[in-house]
């Protein structure tokens, strides 16, 4: 299989080793979606992704020097987001204990041709969205990259550092478990 | 078991059937398994309604998650201000740029007493844009202002800060850049973000 971290990456890193302020610019924007899916589908939590995401953006920057292998950009991302995002959530927990939060959903905004079905539309998302939220991590984050990006199960495997066959298997399962926690309701 | 279910007396088979439909929803399946897909959903009323299921829940998925996480990066860290698109353009900026470089000075105890409302400015140095020049963070004692409150009262313009968990970000209409400020509890580090026109 071709590299994940494809040509595109590969020049911008090449010009940000370069001095090329720019470039990352362009490298983020190249990235951040995936990025942010990666911080959702460890937390589980939408609304601490936009505070994680800034702070993996700024790790990356500094230890930016120590990416060894240009082809491996992506794993290398995904780690320093997974482990941001790890931290943010035990975090995030422990002001839950202390302060009695409750867990927030995010409005999921819908446009619907009426107000009705926009309603309708916005409920069913959100239905999903916290069954996603629910499910655990190991299977939450190949349905995100995979929902989120329509990264291939070689691409996923390749960032993850799984095998494709597992990466498979845990996309039947979180299916599985998304549909068995919905069931019964009409998705 | 349902005896309703022609799946469940057979799960071996069930899965194996299962992994076929996502391996079809997916786009993975060989041209083989795509026929057997088909075949299978022109006689299976399970087959059918596990399909249906699972193309309703990956719809459903996009588009929740579309939702929620693909905003751009800049908008989570958007400036409130009321000043209109430039300075809005300013605040996207600084998110996509918010690791771009670290730059930090130490404060200086000569400013104390001729601080000014805006603590961010004084404490800036150029960015020289020399990405291969090892950057070496240095932390400051901020002398009480670690608090976001503490901050918030002294940035020039309260609609154009704002805080997050570690840091607040300020825009100066001077030099326009925004900055963002990494807030520690003891400590501040200071990080200017370059907006360019």
């Amino acid at each position: 299989m071709a590299s994940l971290s494809g040509d595109r990456d590969q020049e911008l890193i090449a010009a940000v080793r370069g001095g090329n302020r720019s470039a990352w610019d362009s490298l983020i924007r190249q990235n951040e979606r995936w990025v942010r899916g990666v911080v959702f589908s460890t937390t589980g939590n939408p609304r601490i992704v936009d505070d994680v995401c800034q702070q993996v953006w700024a790790h990356a920057w500094q230890q930016f020097d120590t990416l060894a292998h240009d082809d491996k950009w992506k794993a290398w991302l995904y780690r320093l987001a997974r482990n941001a995002a790890i931290d943010a959530g035990e975090r995030a927990g422990r002001q839950r204990q202390l302060y009695g939060g409750s867990v927030e959903h995010a409005v999921v905004a819908d446009r619907g041709p009426t107000p009705d079905q926009a309603l309708q539309l916005q409920e069913r998302h959100r239905r999903v969205l916290s069954a996603i939220q629910a499910l655990p991590a190991l299977y939450r984050e190949p349905f995100v990259l995979r929902h989120l990006e329509d990264w291939s199960y070689e691409q996923i495997a390749e960032t993850l550092a799984l095998p494709v066959d597992t990466v498979e298997t845990r996309l039947v399962r979180a299916r599985r478990m998304l549909r068995e926690s919905l069931n019964g309701e009409p998705v | 078991m349902s005896p309703t279910n022609e799946f469940d007396s057979h799960n071996a088979e069930q899965e194996r059937i299962e992994r076929l439909i996502v391996r079809y929803l997916d786009g993975a399946s060989t041209p083989d398994e795509a026929d057997e897909v088909r075949a299978l959903l022109l006689k299976s009323v399970a087959a059918r309604a596990m399909l249906h299921s699972y193309q309703s829940i990956d719809d459903c998925a996009r588009v929740a998650l579309n939702s929620v996480l693909s905003k751009p990066m800049a908008a989570a860290v958007a400036v409130r201000t009321r000043r209109g698109s430039w300075l809005a353009a300013a605040a996207g900026v600084m998110a996509a740029a918010a690791a771009i470089g670290l730059f930090v000075f130490p404060y200086d105890a000569g400013r104390d007493a001729a601080r000014s409302p805006s603590p961010v400015r004084p404490m800036l140095a150029a960015d020289t844009g020399n990405r291969s020049k090892p950057i070496v963070p240095q932390w400051v004692v901020d002398e009480g202002l670690s608090s976001p409150q503490a901050w918030q009262q002294l940035a020039p313009h309260r609609d154009v800060w704002n805080v997050c968990r570690d840091c607040v970000s300020v825009f100066d209409p001077q030099t326009q850049r925004v900055y963002i400020l990494d807030i520690n509890r003891a400590e501040v580090r200071t990080t200017p973000v370059w907006y360019e026109h």
